[in-house]
């Protein structure tokens, strides 16, 4: 099964889901969240699969 | 963060290169101040269920326009690692093909239930008709919007979600994930008008039952020493918050006041040498002459963070002696407080051996005149010895109105137990191991 399948379904089939873009040849996956409304920006949400032709700096953090 | 945007603003302008966050933060809008006060202008996502399965953070990658994750672990440096990456060319058939993931994006988006069911994660048992389609809306207004609250006032949607993922819980097959993501559901409500009594301390539960399943998970550990003792601390957590405020409010851009307030854990360091002045405190009213709040105007709620090495994984000297006692007070029936007098204060006393920096502590009042909402204070407590149990005797001194607007002085008393954990083997039982306990 393709990886674009399997991050889809991970969270649904196996208790330990791969962490999200941290495996070199992964496909990231269609995953949607909610965007955090910045200044100017309107509430909403982002699906990451609509970043393909498009080169990505994922950084995921926290604030603290 | 603020050097990775700094390295990437004339990239992101030129339209060489998309910067994408995503937060692992239980309250959004805490990273909307961060993101304000740093400047941060690219697209932020969030993720409170952990659905991005993300250990730790700060995690770097680079995605080429294919979507094939080509770097991980990437480090600002001086940006010659990035724009390294950028000056390359793959191959449009080193990444799947276009034609078969276009087939998968339709048959995935066709066969999974919308995204909300991923954030839920582990809905996959059966449901009485409408509480998942209930526990969807409320996610999704709550994530949407970003505010916890949105799902209220009613809070049937909050409920639901609750429900379900703690439902969740029950199966065979639970994961450490799930119980994560119940706590997370827990958390959300306790923060919005639908909190119910107990909401913090299942959350707290539900967060140390998945570490002791996955003791590695650093972003669910996080989640427990945010409330949890000051000695648990990596560093402070959010005391950049007042800062942040302050010099926003100096660029002419003034913050409001953060909808869900700070706890003093929750700014705590554990560099900081807290003053030992219990000893010298006198007690309120050792005389016992304000009279009961037998009304129960107040309701009075304590959640005990344990540090979060009870779920394995360290070997600190301070395991499983210290705990951060959380008390929230909370009007009921249309009852208020007033602003004309002192705040609420909270006196404590402890069993033989046990401490505290202080045993006389004053919780602050929500704005204006009449506030109803709830106020909270907490406090590292520390037990003589490791695993040892105990019950802190307290009460709460407060003026608080009734529905008529009828103002008094009470008392409530109230104890704490603060349990024994001591190791894995000897925490506190989760919800379905304590269903199984006669």
């Amino acid at each position: 099964m393709n990886l674009l399948l399997a991050a889809l379904f991970a969270v649904q089939t196996s208790p330990t889901p791969p962490p999200l873009a941290t495996e070199v040849g992964a496909m990231l996956p269609a995953l949607e969240l909610p965007r955090i409304a910045l200044a100017g920006d309107a509430e909403g949400s982002l699906n990451l699969a609509t970043l393909r032709g498009k080169r990505v700096l994922l950084l995921q953090f926290a604030s603290w | 963060m603020p050097v990775w945007h700094a390295l990437t603003k004339e990239l992101r302008a030129a339209g060489e290169l998309e910067v994408i966050g995503i937060v692992q933060e239980q309250h959004a809008e805490r990273t909307r101040l961060y993101a304000a006060w740093q400047g941060l202008d690219f697209p932020i996502l969030w993720d409170p269920f952990g659905v991005a399965g993300v250990r730790a953070v700060l995690i770097a990658s680079f995605i080429d326009e294919h979507g094939i994750v080509r770097a991980t672990g990437l480090r600002p440096g001086d940006g010659e690692e990035l724009r390294g990456l950028l000056a390359q060319r793959w191959p449009e058939q080193q990444g799947p093909d276009d034609e078969e993931a276009a087939k998968s994006d339709t048959k995935a988006s066709a066969q999974t239930e919308p995204w909300m069911n991923r954030a839920l994660g582990m809905v996959r048992i059966q449901h009485p008709p409408g509480s998942l389609a209930a526990a969807r809306a409320a996610i999704s207004r709550a994530l949407f919007t970003g505010d916890a609250t949105a799902a209220a006032p009613s809070g049937v949607g909050l409920d639901a979600v609750v429900a379900v993922l703690e439902e969740r819980l029950a199966a065979s097959d639970v994961a450490a994930a799930d119980h994560f993501r119940a706590g997370v559901a827990r958390r959300l409500r306790l923060d919005s008008a639908a909190a119910r009594p107990g909401d913090m301390q299942a959350a707290l539960d539900h967060w140390v039952a998945a570490l002791t399943l996955d003791p590695g998970q650093y972003i669910w550990r996080r989640r427990i020493q945010q409330w949890g003792p000051r000695l648990d601390k990596p560093y402070a957590f959010y005391d950049w918050v007042e800062t942040a405020r302050n010099e926003l409010a100096a660029r002419g851009t003034p913050w409001p006041a953060l909808a869900v307030a700070l706890t003093g854990s929750e700014v705590a360091d554990r560099s900081r040498i807290e003053p030992a002045t219990a000893e010298t405190q006198a007690p309120p009213d050792p005389e016992r002459r304000v009279p009961l709040d037998t009304n129960g105007l107040v309701r009075v709620e304590a959640s005990v963070a344990p540090h979060s090495d009870v779920a394995g994984g360290d070997t600190k000297a301070h395991r499983a002696r210290v705990a951060q006692v959380h008390v929230r007070l909370e009007p009921t029936d249309g009852a208020h407080w007033t602003s004309d007098t002192e705040p609420p204060v909270l006196w404590l006393e402890l069993p033989e051996g046990w401490s505290v920096a202080e045993s006389l502590l004053r919780f602050r009042l929500p704005a204006g005149e009449s506030p109803t909402g709830p106020v909270a204070v907490d406090f590292e407590v520390t037990a003589p010895l490791a695993a040892s149990a105990g019950t802190l005797r307290a009460y709460a001194l407060y003026s608080i109105c009734d529905a008529s607007d009828v103002c008094t002085f009470r008392r409530q008393n109230f104890e704490v137990q603060v349990p024994a954990w001591k190791s894995p083997d000897d925490r506190a039982p989760t919800p379905r191991e304590a269903a199984k306990t006669p």
